[in-house]
């Protein structure tokens, strides 16, 4: 090979010329087929991860009721019960259904109209009182809905004992409940401080000429993750970082007595409660409120005795309940 | 040929055996000439040497220990079955005071009880160690180890009224672990804070002799008795312990007029037969009365047996039943709720009287101890 002919030769320049040209003459399809086929894939598996979405959600909700069910030691009688009242349920939903689905449907086509109506910028005063009334059958289904779960309401309200309204109202879906071993009742629950524990007891037992190099690096690392998952502004994070580490020293130097007995509420303390999370709480604390004055309003909508023992997927559930009591009586 | 000798087996047992006599034998030289402390407690347990009462000098430096059943004969440095109590030079020595391996704010429902200030909430305390070693216990980590091998806090008796005054508390309960096996601390922390109005409550398994179970019943109110099982040969196969010294406490306490309750732990295949439950239920009914309340307490998978299945709900059930049939006033159902057995009722108009969810109290109708709505008396301590 001649060295001294360089990096730069017209052989090696046709080459490339010719790649290009013979690129350029490609049909497009060809060239950008890949792309497009990809393109379907990814609209192919957005539709599978939505079903598959679907599927989890689907399987959530009735873990969700299985926790619920184990929680509530429901008894033979009160299954057959929920059952029965279920089935009449459906069959009373059956019949009306029928009733509103000619409603629905005609007020499907005069929203139709509306629609072609508003796209044309035709608006015949007939059309639009046809759409008012249209908008309102919906309402009125709705309102339909409440009618017939009404009677039930109270049926469902005597199959329950008192310490099991209690549980269902206090119930919060969980797919895997805490298992509190002293606490008895493991039902959905907010859920508990252990680990926080665990982890001031860890910090506690550090030796003390260790302790301020490893405060350094707690605290580094909380606001390392802190920032990470919230994006807090620079003065939010210093100030964080001020709270943990005095939080953090007081936790420390704490008599072990006090420690012990004070363990649950300074565990709730170590946790971070962003602004937003703190919003949200006041927000929770008014919708609480709120429930309060609507449950009075609308005990039908706000029960969630209703939302659980009348759900669609329940019937099943409920049956396979009741076989496994009577199998094992 | 020499260097390249190979080390026969023999040579090497040899060896071994030379080295690890010498390696045994240091520690028990160093003792010998009072260079090794015996361990890291020593100093501290050394001050704390159990009652007289509780314990016999046998002969030379053995002593038997007095306060369970079991009378454990220890020599120079034995430690007992339950842990806590060790011989130094003949004289009998607890490692579990003012070390509690627990201490926390509870309910006081946690007991069990059900008929002992209802709605209360008091600071309970545990040292490691017990004298049972119950196959199914769910604090066994704390239970089946000696206190100063735990993680524990110190707690002397000076520091108690303090703590409770913190938290607004006026009554310690002991459970969690075994209150037998450190009764020491308990008389303790008793007699320092008998004037202060504290209040005492114990959950225990009842296996203790009569003396010191005495002394218990002169600092507290309110017991709650496990009763493991109604026949002998179960109660040890569970425990190792036997029958006969827990009823004998069960009738010691109901003699000494202070509060008592008695649980029943139903594990499944172990002690779910009917005929031994109502066996139990009829003794209890013939000996302490209807008045005394009793739990079917519901199973969880622990320890020892993890294998076996929680307690059905159906079982606790039959057995909730059969205490009802045989005429006893007051039976519950613990470790599950919600349950109508969580519940108490008026034994004779059938008012509920109080609603439970769990160790929670959601409904009161007691008034001043009486029922609502028949107005007779309701057997318990409610203020």
């Amino acid at each position: 090979m001649d060295s001294k002919k360089g990096w730069f030769s017209p052989r090696l320049m046709i080459l490339a010329m010719g790649f290009l040209l013979v690129g350029g003459m490609l049909p497009v399809p060809f060239i950008y087929g890949y792309e497009t086929r990809s393109l379907q894939n990814v609209d192919n598996s957005a539709q599978e991860i939505v079903s598959m979405m679907k599927e989890i959600n689907k399987l959530k909700h009735r873990i969700s009721f299985w926790n619920l069910f184990n929680g509530l030691n429901l008894s033979q009688d009160q299954i057959e019960e929920l059952i029965a009242i279920n089935t009449e349920y459906r069959e009373k939903l059956r019949e009306s259904t029928a009733k509103a689905i000619k409603a629905l449907s005609e007020s499907r086509v005069s929203l139709e109209k509306w629609e072609q109506a508003i796209r044309d910028g035709n608006l015949p005063e007939e059309r639009m009182r046809q759409a008012g009334r249209a908008s309102h059958i919906t309402k009125e289904f709705y309102q339909q809905l409440k009618d017939i779960k009404e009677p039930f309401l109270s049926r469902l309200n005597n199959v329950f004992t008192d310490a099991q309204k209690e549980v269902i109202r206090g119930f919060k879906p969980c797919v895997v409940p805490p298992t509190d071993l002293r606490d008895p009742i493991r039902v959905g629950q907010a859920s508990s401080n252990e680990y926080a524990v665990r982890m001031l007891k860890r910090i506690r037992s550090i030796p003390s000429q260790k302790f301020p190099s490893a405060l350094d690096r707690i605290v580094d690392i909380h606001a390392d993750k802190i920032s990470r998952r919230y994006r807090l502004t620079d003065n939010e994070i210093e100030q964080e970082r001020q709270r943990m580490r005095d939080f953090l020293k007081k936790v420390y130097y704490m008599d072990d007595v006090d420690f012990e007995m004070n363990k649950e509420e300074l565990a709730d303390e170590f946790k971070y409660k962003d602004k937003v999370e703190l919003l949200r709480e006041d927000l929770r604390n008014i919708q609480q409120e709120l429930h309060r004055t609507q449950k009075v309003r609308d005990p039908v909508g706000t029960s969630k005795i209703v939302r659980y023992f009348l759900d669609p997927e329940i019937i099943p559930l409920l049956q396979y309940r009741l076989n496994l009591l009577r199998s094992s009586n | 040929m020499e260097k390249n000798r190979i080390i026969t087996r023999r040579d090497f047992l040899k060896s071994m055996a030379r080295y690890g006599s010498m390696v045994i034998s240091l520690p028990l030289a160093l003792k010998y000439l009072g260079l090794l402390e015996e361990d890291a407690y020593a100093e501290l347990v050394r001050k704390y040497p159990i009652p007289g009462k509780y314990y016999k000098r046998i002969s030379g430096r053995m002593v038997r220990c007095l306060i369970c059943p079991f009378y454990c004969l220890l020599g120079e440095s034995g430690i007992g079955q339950c842990r806590t109590k060790k011989n130094y030079n003949g004289v009998l020595y607890t490692h579990a005071m003012d070390n509690p391996c627990i201490i926390s704010v509870d309910p006081v429902e946690k007991l069990p009880t059900a008929h002992y200030l209802p709605g209360h909430k008091s600071l309970t305390v545990a040292v490691g160690g017990c004298n049972l070693h119950c196959l199914y216990c769910q604090n066994w980590q704390q239970s089946q180890e000696r206190p100063e091998r735990l993680d524990t806090v110190r707690f002397p008796k000076e520091r108690v009224p303090g703590a409770l005054s913190k938290k607004d508390l006026k009554i310690i309960t002991y459970n969690y672990t075994e209150p037998v096996v450190f009764m020491e601390y308990i008389l303790e922390l008793a007699h320092y804070s008998r004037l202060k109005g504290i209040r005492h409550a114990i959950a225990t398994a009842g296996y203790i002799n009569k003396e010191p179970l005495k002394d218990l019943i002169g600092i507290a109110e309110s017991f709650t008795i496990t009763l493991k099982a109604f026949d002998d040969t179960t109660y040890r196969r569970m425990t190792a312990a036997t029958l006969k010294p827990v009823l004998d406490t069960i009738l010691t306490i109901k003699e000494s007029g202070r509060w008592l309750e008695v649980v029943n732990l139903i594990v499944p295949t172990y002690n779910d037969d009917m005929k031994q439950i109502r066996e139990m239920c009829k003794w209890l009914l013939k000996n302490v009365g209807p008045d005394v309340p009793l739990h079917f307490a519901r199973f969880v998978p622990e320890y020892r047996l993890k294998n076996l299945p929680q307690t059905p709900l159906s079982t606790l059930e039959k057995a909730y039943n059969i205490g009802r049939e045989v005429g006893l006033h007051y039976v519950y159902t613990t470790n599950v709720s919600p349950h109508p057995g969580n519940d108490t009722y008026c034994p004779y108009c059938g008012t509920t009287l109080i609603k439970r969810v769990g160790l929670r109290i959601i409904e009161n109708n007691l008034r001043n101890g009486r029922c609502s709505k028949c107005g007779r008396v309701i057997p318990g301590v409610w203020a």
